[in-house]
């Protein structure tokens, strides 16, 4: 019965190499034998991910915290402006980050059409009277405040 | 802080509670005092560890035939592993060329000898 | 049969060769195909470990005595579980279980991890491979189960000591635990080899820690209980290398658990944390080395074996390696924050650090203390009980108290004022406690006393958490589901509180009583009268001898205690069959060994009492029961850490 046993063992070892000569076999010749190492921009954007996290964790740790009444009013009205800062800072930060990506990914150009042959001056209209200056509608409403984005990605427990 | 913890640590080492542990040939240079001796139960066991007189055996070093050490174990009953040819580790007082036992310490027999081939 | 399980372990050491060599140097230069073919030798590992194991399963299930290794630990009569327990019960065995689960693991973790952090994962292999490579050359050219031998009619048999459940269990629940840790330690040195700085490594190894952290404690405690019940000392815990091998990296590993969170939350402790994992991970495989080396004297005593200093030589190896890697990325991992006050939630972490790491130290100070006084002074000296329980109460008492501020203690700066007011309830309860447990005698033991008094204060922290929690929530099952690890990790906390407690009241709290009876004499012990009556001799079982003394007791419970020495014919080995009384109601053990005299009807009992013993089991399930809470996955949590990884690679 040991033949029965090699012949086993040689099973085991012919599968063992083909194990390791898959990822060759199956990919003779690849576009890119690279690992994806994340480039200095994807690790920016992780490390900016990760620091949106950690703040909008500390903010929601914070909440809870003065919910059920380990903090207190006072403390926390001094500890969430700073915290909400810092979230803001990072979400900005991150948006930033995605929209020059966003800008930096975009197609290239279309050129521009090739101007139509020159047609002549058109003539001068007749001038138009000026229009009544419309009212007064008083100073324009404030930026939105920062919060709302800051609760955007918040749940409450 | 590390520093302050080694510093620490080599002082209760030097002069704290360590016991020298050695085998029953080493004794005959070892000075009166704590001692613990690691060795093989020689017979025959005499007496008892509750009487005055305690429990009388010997001890070798393992894996040598040594000179054999007198133990006099006096204190609460040997443990049930403790019988003759067993190693031991008695801890106690070296005076008079005797060993004055008041513990002992068998040993658990589990195998983890390596495996001979023996064909 | 067994040239099949030589040629598996043969293919098991080839292919993780393969992991390592290739693995590095595919991570090294960036080669896609060469790391996957790295990876794919990980998990081919595995599966011819497997295979090797199964065969010697199959070996010890059908009583194969041409194997060498199974007639030293079984014969024909043991039963088919002790049978396959034995796979473990000796040396070969044991450290086919270790490769077993380690290429488990690394396979299992590899896979799971490889879309998700592919530059991680290059390194991780040929990490994890180096151990794989290690144990299975051990396997192949120094321990082999697979020797052979012309069978002989019956095998040696398994030490009737060891045939009891707990062989089943108390083994691989710990090699669950030492393996395990190889994993984050992977991961660790993986990140650092990357060069990446952000979390990846915690996040991917987190679930990984704190399961292998809950074998390992766990595993320590079924150890704990079979030398209660059992071996029947009258402890549980003697500070026993062998046991300390396995405290050792637990405190390591409960160290990282903690202080990974103040990484995830702060950025801060990174440095801590690399070297928190590889002392984990240096300190399981030392306990291995310790335990079988036979360097160290233990009441577990495992022969002198020369393969102590091929693990020994694994341990410097390796250790050189992780303190050059962490050396090596200081400079990435300087935190950017640093500590703003002394009392802090951060500070406390950092204390719980220090403290953790202290006892662990001092422990294996006190372990290899032998070994360095033989090789200093040419003598070695042992290190008593009194100086581990003296640091145990030294650090574990601190401990204690920092598990119950920790939690309530602000981020970033607290005052001490607010401080105080948070822990109004806490500290008030405590002192209650501890007035009328002073009043109640408990004055008898000082470290006794304050450890009661602490473990009240920590359980009235957690009790307030709870009440607040579920006040704001409404539900305390809502409030457990939606923040796992916290809740999961109080109850940890609980858990240990039980512990401590239990630990506490049956050492500082028990009575021992030494008395030679002859029947129909009796004797008295805090509370209880227990009568001698007589000694039933065993009959009729051809494996054993012995005899069981009858003893009548009367107190808080009354009602009829056996104890007897059992000597099983044919090892010529004497067991203590000790006769416990748990009573519940009183909250303590009564406990009572033997010994017979020969020639005189008189028999010497030795009876404790020991206050609260129960608590230590009980916490032991209190501590799996939270260990699962704080493991079970979170979906939504799952989700955020999807979009987080999604915006770095979108």
């Amino acid at each position: 019965m040991t033949w029965a046993w090699i012949v086993l063992g040689a099973v085991l070892a012919g599968g063992a190499v083909l194990g390791v000569a898959l990822p060759f076999l199956r990919d003779p010749r690849p576009a890119d034998d690279t690992i994806g190492a994340p480039s200095p921009r994807e690790a920016r954007r992780l490390a900016l991910a990760e620091e949106r996290d950690r703040a909008l964790a500390a903010l929601k740790e914070l909440e809870f915290d003065h919910r059920t009444g380990k903090i207190t009013d006072e403390d926390y009205r001094g500890l969430v402006s700073p915290l909400r800062q810092s979230a803001a800072t990072a979400l900005r930060a991150l948006d930033a980050e995605m929209r020059e990506t966003a800008a930096m990914d975009l197609p290239p150009p279309v050129p521009e059409p090739t101007p139509p042959p020159d047609e002549g001056t058109p003539p001068t209209p007749a001038p138009v009277p000026e229009p009544y200056p419309p009212p007064d509608e008083g100073t324009p409403p404030q930026a939105p405040d920062p919060e709302p984005e800051a609760r955007r990605g918040q749940t409450l427990v | 802080m590390a520093g302050v913890l080694a510093v620490f640590l080599v002082y209760t080492a030097v002069a704290g509670n360590s016991t020298p542990q050695v085998k029953p040939s080493q004794l005959a240079r070892q000075a009166p005092g704590k001692i613990s001796v690691v060795g093989t139960v020689v017979g025959p066991l005499r007496g008892s560890s509750h009487s005055s007189s305690g429990l009388r055996f010997g001890l070798e070093d393992i894996g040598d035939k040594s000179p054999v050490v007198q133990v006099v174990y006096r204190g609460d009953s040997p443990p049930p592993l403790f019988a003759v040819g067993r190693h031991v580790v008695v801890g106690g007082t070296y005076a008079g060329g005797q060993v004055l036992g008041n513990s002992i310490l068998t040993k658990c027999p589990s195998k983890y000898t390596a495996s001979a081939p023996k064909s | 049969m067994a040239e099949l399980g030589r040629a598996a372990l043969v293919i098991s050491l080839g292919l993780a060769a393969y992991a390592l060599a290739a693995g590095g140097y595919a991570a090294a230069t960036g080669r896609r195909r060469l790391s996957d073919s790295a990876r794919n030798a990980l998990v081919g590992c595995f599966l011819s470990t497997v295979v090797a194991a199964a065969v010697l399963a199959s070996a010890l299930a059908r009583h194969d005595f041409s194997f060498v290794y199974v007639a030293q630990h079984t014969n024909r009569t043991l039963p088919t579980m002790y049978a396959l327990s034995a796979f473990w019960g000796g040396q070969e065995g044991s450290l086919l279980l270790w490769l077993l689960i380690l290429t488990g693991y690394s396979a299992l973790a590899i896979l799971v991890n490889r879309k998700l952090h592919r530059d991680l994962i290059a390194w991780v292999v040929p990490v994890l491979g180096g151990t794989a490579t290690f144990f299975a050359f051990v396997l192949v050219v120094i321990a082999s189960p697979f020797n052979t031998q012309t069978a002989p009619i019956d095998g040696d048999g398994l030490t009737p000591s060891l045939q009891n459940p707990y062989m089943v269990a108390h083994p691989p629940m710990l090699y669950l635990g030492y393996v395990g840790l190889a994993v984050p330690f992977a991961f660790a040195a993986g990140a650092m080899l990357s060069g990446r700085t952000d979390e990846r490594w915690i996040v991917a190894t987190r679930r990984w820690t704190l399961a292998a952290w809950m074998f390992l404690g766990f595993g320590q405690l079924l150890g704990a209980h079979w030398a209660y019940t059992e071996v029947g000392w009258g402890g549980y815990y003697a500070w026993d290398p062998v046991e300390n091998a396995a405290l050792m990296p637990w405190l390591a590993a409960t160290a990282f658990l903690h202080s990974v969170m103040i990484q995830e939350r702060k950025g801060m402790l990174k440095v801590w944390n690399m070297v928190l994992v590889a002392l984990a991970f240096e300190l399981s495989v030392f306990g291995t080395f310790l335990t079988r080396s036979g360097v160290v004297n233990s009441i577990h005593s495992f022969a002198q074996s020369s393969i102590g200093g091929w693990f020994l030589a694994f341990v410097v190896i390796s250790s050189i390696f992780s303190l050059t890697l962490i050396l090596w990325r200081l400079p990435l991992l300087k935190a950017r924050t640093k500590l703003e006050s002394a009392i802090s939630r951060e500070a406390a972490f950092l204390y719980n650090n220090l403290l953790l790491v202290a006892l662990c130290l001092t422990i294996l100070w006190g372990v290899v203390f032998p070994i360095l006084t033989q090789l200093v002074e040419g003598e070695s000296r042992t290190m008593g009980r009194p100086y581990f329980d003296f640091f145990l109460r030294a650090f574990g008492l601190p401990l204690l108290l920092l598990m119950g501020i920790g939690p309530l203690i602000a981020w970033r700066k607290a005052s001490v004022r607010s401080l105080v007011r948070t822990l109004a309830w806490p500290i008030a309860f405590s002192v209650a406690v501890g007035i009328t447990l002073l009043a109640l005698g408990a004055g008898a033991s000082k470290p006794g006393l304050i450890a009661y008094t602490f473990s009240g204060f920590v359980l009235a922290t957690i009790a307030v958490e709870l009440v607040r929690g579920t006040r704001a929530t409404g539900s305390l099952f809502v409030l457990v589901s939606r923040n796992r690890r916290r809740y999961g990790g109080y109850i940890v906390h609980a858990a240990v509180v039980l512990a401590a407690i239990g630990i506490a009241g049956s050492s500082a709290y028990s009575t021992t009583h030494e008395v030679r009876l002859v029947p129909g004499q009796s004797t008295k012990i805090a509370g209880y009268r227990l009568t001698y009556e007589q000694t039933d001799p065993i009959v009729g079982d051809p494996n054993r001898t012995g005899d069981y003394a009858v003893l009548n007791v009367k107190g808080p419970w009354s009602g009829t205690l056996r104890t007897g020495v059992v000597t099983y014919t044919g090892f010529q080995e004497t067991d203590e069959d000790v006769g416990i009384k748990t009573d519940w109601l009183r909250a303590q053990d009564l406990y009572v060994i033997a010994n017979f005299t020969n020639g005189t009807n008189a028999v010497y009992f030795k009876i404790l009492v020991k206050p609260l013993i129960n608590l230590l089991w009980i916490g032991g399930i209190v501590f799996v029961l939270g260990s699962l809470v704080a493991l079970w996955p979170d979906a939504r949590e799952q989700r955020r850490l999807a979009t987080r990884f999604a915006a770095a690679q979108a």
